[in-house]
């Protein structure tokens, strides 16, 4: 975020401020640098020269106006000091040189009196008009810094989305920069709270609640406070505190940056309220889902247990014993079925409800043994192939998730496979990481659904007959997986140039973990 | 059974669990069946071979099942018998509207989905050739005579009540969607359903034992009604 003005522009406008502020009556200050004073003497010499130089050819009258045009020029350049000052100096070359009694400061006459009274009313209307001239001319330097470092801030505004983006963006603007701590009160229908950080210093909330029921800005010494007002009302109060706070910032400037941050915070309010409501859209799209999903993946095994068993009643006498057999082990199986998809679904919700699982000591080994012996019976022709390590390999987890983890993508791997494909499942140690393999040749992913599988009720697309999944089962190794800090991906292909290869990567416990 | 080995069913479903229960019973009970596991399946299976009763489930892996029915309608008069987990209401009425005779939700018992499927046969017989009357447990139309009889004795039923059952008799033991019930008393489908359930109360007070919990006009929620056609007939 480069600065629209820089720093140097930042200490002309708290320097045009400072000059500014100082005096009340601007016009006559009387300040003399030493930048001021060197061309002013060099006037001065150069027009006492020439005056005393042609005094003898031209007259006193025309030499000491030789005087006057050196100090109006010393007032017009260097303002009312610089003038007097001149004036002074002039007088004195004037009566040293060419009053007598000549080569001394003594006055005789009174006459010798009026160049003195001259040369001195004549500095102090040019040094007057030079000094607001100068004023006027600082005056629209310093507007037009307070504008640019406005614009900065706006755009910098303009790009803040969250109230704290807001802040932060004014803390970096010219009155903070300049030494001036910032405090914006918000009021919510009931009190003035300070927003963002630390609290206000004693007595400044008073000053907030004062001007909040005004509506009109304060200015003191060491404190400026305006009202914010935004598009729907009055909003807060914006009061800039630290020594000489009107000297860097006035009630104009300070308003102007309210407004500008009132829509910022209205904006950024709105835009929070548009970020709940969107978050409360996706809740309710979960549940949808969720629901939808419940009410296809419970009825479709009712469906095949319903009929099965009211066949069985209704027609048990008509069936031959195949059948018979058939049909009873479709109620088991689809039993089975709801079973693992009601625990699928369980562990879904507390994942989604942000519950934590509970870590404990587990291997890994033993723990994919188990998996793999709960798919076994589905494996039908699908030739399994385990690598797996002789030593047990720790991990600290939840095992039952890591179990149901395993098994729903044992169980991807079987669904999504023909008979006669080979399943490879490999646990072994990879670096700190324990890493657990399941490859197998099956359909495979499309690449571009390689990060949507893990997404909830994501199924893969297929045209062939066989038991659809709850879409869960990969959502819930994900979950699971990186709430331990683990790590889970898909590739493809997995085996035999085809298929996918499901790989996660667990912590491993550390050794003195290990022998605990 | 030797004309229902002429019958054929073409199942649609993908799940092999339901497949592999429907198709042994199914064929117990006489019917040739055929199975097609997705949409594209259905369509060629019905073009090639025909069928004389379709059991279409709603997700399928390729296309929707509605499109299925559409697809079906264009060449076939075949009747279809939805068999879906989606219950709500709008499915149920689209499905019919493009085209299905009858719905069956899932979980289902086996003697519910067989008789949707006599139901489904004996309305496809009925449309051939239409029947001089109808008779539905202690329920007898006389469609030549315009004469209702209820266990014998006579009802007296007002054009509109008449039109009504009629056409719940044509389709006795299906669904018939209040849109079809409407433009056959009405003849406007849009028309409220509120005339509909204040002339089904009417119909019911006359044929009803008890018509707070009606046997023969059965109430399909949010979908409309079904004229029970498997009760004895001395049921009264």
């Amino acid at each position: 975020m480069a600065p629209f003005c820089g720093e140097r522009r930042y200490k002309d406008l708290v320097n045009s401020y400072r000059d500014l502020g100082r005096s009340t009556i601007r016009d006559l200050r009387l300040r003399l640098s030493w930048r001021e004073l060197l061309p002013s003497v060099v006037i001065v010499a150069i027009s006492s020269s020439l005056a005393v130089w042609s005094e003898p050819y031209v007259g006193l009258v025309s030499a000491a106006l030789l005087f006057v045009l050196g100090v109006m020029l010393v007032g017009a350049l260097h303002g009312l000091a610089a003038a007097l000052l001149a004036a002074f100096v002039a007088f004195m070359i004037y009566n040293f040189f060419l009053t007598e009694p000549f080569l001394t400061f003594r006055l005789t006459t009174t006459t010798d009196a009026a160049p003195f009274v001259a040369f001195n009313v004549v500095a102090l209307i040019a040094g007057v008009l030079a000094g607001r001239l100068q004023d006027r001319a600082k005056a629209a330097q310093r507007a037009n810094l307070q504008l640019a470092s406005l614009l900065e801030t706006s755009q910098q505004l303009q790009a803040a989305v969250r109230e704290q983006d807001v802040l932060t963006t004014l803390d970096a603007s010219a009155p903070a920069r300049l030494g001036l701590a910032l405090y914006v009160f918000q009021h919510d229908g009931r009190t003035l709270a300070v927003l963002g950080r630390q609290a206000a210093p004693p007595g400044v909330a008073a000053v907030a609640e004062q001007v909040w029921t005004s509506g009109a800005p304060t200015q003191l010494d060491h404190l400026v406070a305006v009202p914010l007002q935004a598009a729907q009302g009055p909003f807060g109060v914006l009061i800039a505190i630290g020594d000489h706070a009107t000297d860097v910032v006035d009630a104009g400037f300070l308003s102007a940056l309210a407004g500008m941050l009132a829509l910022a915070l209205e904006r950024a309010a709105l835009s929070s309220r548009i970020a709940e409501a969107s978050a409360l859209a996706r809740s309710e799209e979960l549940k949808t889902a969720l629901l939808s999903s419940v009410s296809h993946d419970f009825r479709t095994p009712l469906a095949a247990i319903s009929a099965s068993a009211s066949s069985l009643r209704d027609y048990g006498a008509k069936l031959d014993a195949d059948a018979r057999e058939q049909l009873l082990r479709s109620i088991v199986d689809e039993c089975e079925r709801l079973n693992r998809y009601t625990a699928n679904l369980l562990e879904m919700s507390k994942l989604q409800a942000g519950l934590s699982p509970t870590g404990s000591l587990f291997d890994v080994v033993e723990l994919t043994g188990a998996a793999l012996k709960q798919v076994r019976g589905k494996l039908g022709g699908r030739q399994l192939e385990r690598h797996l390590p002789a030593e047990p390999l720790l991990v600290r987890a939840d095992a039952a998730l890591f179990e149901l983890a395993l098994a729903n993508i044992l169980a991807n791997a079987i669904a999504y496979s023909d008979d006669g494909a080979r399943i490879r499942v490999r646990v072994a140690r990879d670096g700190d990481d324990a890493a657990i393999d399941i490859c197998d040749a099956g359909f495979g992913i499309p690449p571009g659904d390689l990060y949507r599988v893990f997404e909830r009720f994501q199924r893969v697309a297929r045209y062939e007959a066989a038991p659809k999944g709850s879409g869960l089962g990969l959502a819930i190794a994900k979950g699971f997986v990186e709430a331990f800090d683990g790590r889970i991906w898909a590739e493809t292909p997995g085996l035999d140039g085809r298929g996918t290869r499901i790989a996660i990567r667990l912590p491993a416990a550390a050794p003195q973990e290990e022998l605990a | 059974m030797t004309a229902a080995d002429r019958i054929s069913i073409l199942v649609v479903d993908d799940e092999p669990s339901l497949v592999a229960v429907l198709k042994p019973v199914l064929e117990a009970e006489g019917y040739h069946v055929r199975v097609a596991i997705d949409g594209a399946g259905a369509l060629g299976a019905v073009a090639l071979f025909g069928a004389d009763v379709v059991l279409l489930d709603l997700g399928l892996p390729d296309i929707d099942g509605k499109q299925v029915i559409a697809g079906l309608r264009q060449t076939s008069d075949v009747p279809i018998i939805v068999v879906s987990a989606r219950h709500q209401e709008s499915e149920k009425i689209a499905a019919l509207d493009e085209g299905a005779d009858d719905f069956v939700n899932k979980p289902f018992e086996i003697g519910e989905l067989m008789a949707r499927v006599r139901a489904a046969l004996r309305r496809r017989q009925n449309v051939t050739r239409r029947p001089a009357a109808f008779h539905a447990g202690p329920l007898s139309i006389d469609v030549a005579k315009r004469r209702v009889t209820l266990a014998g004795e006579a009802v007296k039923l007002s054009p509109k009540e008449y039109a009504l059952l009629t056409t719940l008799a044509e389709s006795a033991g299906q669904v018939v969607t209040h849109k079809r019930l409407l433009a056959a008393g009405w003849g406007d489908g849009a028309a409220d359903t509120q005339y509909l359930r204040v002339y089904m109360g009417l119909l019911r007070q006359k044929l009803e034992e008890d018509p707070a919990e009606p046997r023969l006009i059965i109430t399909e929620a949010g979908v409309g009604y079904r004229l029970a056609d498997d009760l004895p007939p001395g049921f009264a």
